[in-house]
């Protein structure tokens, strides 16, 4: 649990780091692609009801320190869609990174409405996104979330077989 | 992690972040943020509630203390009305003497004729001696009150004083049987004597039969008995009938309603030389 927690942590501060050097890069990079989503997909996918709840509160409140909207309305956004994808998870067996990826799409355009209708009610602004960047980010962000999670079960197994082939060498030393 | 802790949380966050984004948003409908104004919207009604039994306990105590206050403000204007009361009667009263002055103040005493106005205190219809006492005061010009000075109401004679002291004095009524005012028509200037019958009424004498008199004739006095200045009302000829005798037997309405009499002016006794009267001449009483 704890390493899942820092996990979580340095997925944030990441996000956190790579946004900033996106919107460095290109200010509109923020329309496009979604790195917090990302985030919160991944720790849903991998913990709790609780864990996945305030993973994404957090990482909301996270995105919303960069984001310059109200305060909250991520976090809110990212509450749900933590809850949402630990549950859809739990239904599917998520083992490949297309699907991770799907999630990511569908847990963007879940974060849209719902910021979409947050806005409405708190701020009276009937403004709704643009759909084609609406497509683009949940596309976008897809795509990284199936990576990062292709990656890092990449990662992950090379390092089981690593510390697997470790222990067989220790045995046969001794 | 059990579902309804799940729930907890899920509700617990969601309302965290509600109420954290509600704190930065303006209130469109007030000054300040959303949350203060949904706040202050859902506390306004407790308060006013508050406020409301606040103010229901305030105006208990003024109602209290009003009642307290209106009950002394009661004996105090129940007092006062009374005070009030009898001054109305009381102004009722000078607003009458004051009519009556009025009257007075238009009544045009012969010339010469220093008049003394005089309360009527006693006044006796029953007695066959017709007489009533009144009271000039004290400091009445001297020589006013003595006998036969002439006594006159607003309407006309009404007799004359027979004695006085300290002030007071008794009035011979013109009613009285023993009065007698030489008298004249006014019409006709026809001279006789007014005196008073039996039966307390007014009657003229020595008018002969030829004269020309008639019911509804003014009778004034004749300024010839020494007494009385002439031109005093002093009734009105009801009616006429023949005598026994050269004279007609002639009924008077007196000029003065002596019921209602309350105040009288003296005037100053003529000073006709004694040695000048004869000593037969009946003047009167």
């Amino acid at each position: 649990m704890l390493r899942q927690a820092v996990s979580f942590l340095v997925g944030v501060a990441l996000a956190f780091l790579g946004n900033l050097l996106l919107l460095r890069l290109s200010p509109d990079s923020s329309r496009w692609v979604d790195l917090f989503t990302v985030v919160i997909v991944l720790n849903a996918v991998a913990s709790g009801p609780a864990g996945a709840m305030i993973g994404g509160s957090l990482a909301g409140l996270a995105e919303d320190a960069v984001a310059g909207l109200v305060y909250g309305l991520h976090g809110f956004a990212g509450t749900l869609i933590g809850l949402l994808v630990q549950q859809g998870s739990r239904l599917l067996t998520v083992q490949h990174g297309v699907m991770v990826g799907g999630i990511a799409a569908l847990a963007v355009l879940a974060q849209e409405v719902v910021i979409a209708a947050l806005v409405r009610v708190l701020l009276a602004d009937a403004q709704t996104p643009e759909p084609m960047w609406v497509g683009v980010r949940a596309a976008a962000t897809g795509v990284v979330a199936g990576m990062v999670f292709a990656a890092s079960r990449r990662s992950v197994g090379r390092l089981a077989g690593w510390r697997r082939g470790r222990r067989r060498r220790m045995r046969l030393d001794g | 992690m059990s579902g309804r802790a799940a729930w907890g949380l899920l509700v617990a966050l969601l309302l965290g972040h509600l109420i954290l984004a509600a704190v930065q948003v303006p209130d469109r409908r007030a000054e300040g943020s959303l949350l203060e104004g949904v706040s202050l919207r859902a506390i306004a009604p407790v308060a006013r509630a508050i406020a409301g039994g606040r103010s229901l306990v305030r105006r208990v105590e003024v109602a209290l203390a009003d009642r307290r206050s209106l009950r002394a403000q009661n004996r105090r204007l129940e007092a006062e009305v009374e005070t009030l009361r009898r001054q109305a009667l009381a102004q009722q009263d000078l607003e009458r003497e004051l009519a009556r002055l009025r009257s007075a103040v238009s009544y045009q005493p012969p010339a010469g004729q220093p008049v003394v106005l005089a309360d009527v205190v006693f006044i006796n219809h029953r007695s066959w001696l017709r007489t009533m006492i009144v009271h000039a005061g004290a400091d009445a010009p001297a020589g006013v009150l003595a006998p036969n000075s002439p006594v006159v109401g607003y309407e006309g004679l009404v007799g004359r004083v027979l004695r006085s002291a300290d002030g007071y004095a008794r009035v011979q009524l013109l009613t009285d049987r023993a009065a007698s005012v030489g008298a004249m028509i006014e019409r006709t200037r026809r001279q006789g004597i007014a005196r008073g019958a039996p039966d307390g009424g007014l009657v003229l004498d020595y008018l002969p039969l030829q004269s020309d008199v008639r019911p509804g004739d003014r009778v004034v006095t004749a300024g010839i008995d020494g007494i009385y200045p002439r031109g005093l009302a002093i009734g009105t000829v009801v009616s006429v009938r023949p005598g026994d005798e050269l004279f007609h037997q002639i009924e008077l309405s007196p000029a003065v309603d002596f019921g209602r009499l309350d105040q009288v002016f003296v005037l100053r006794p003529l000073e006709v030389p004694d040695e000048l009267l004869e000593d037969d001449v009946e003047t009167g009483g």
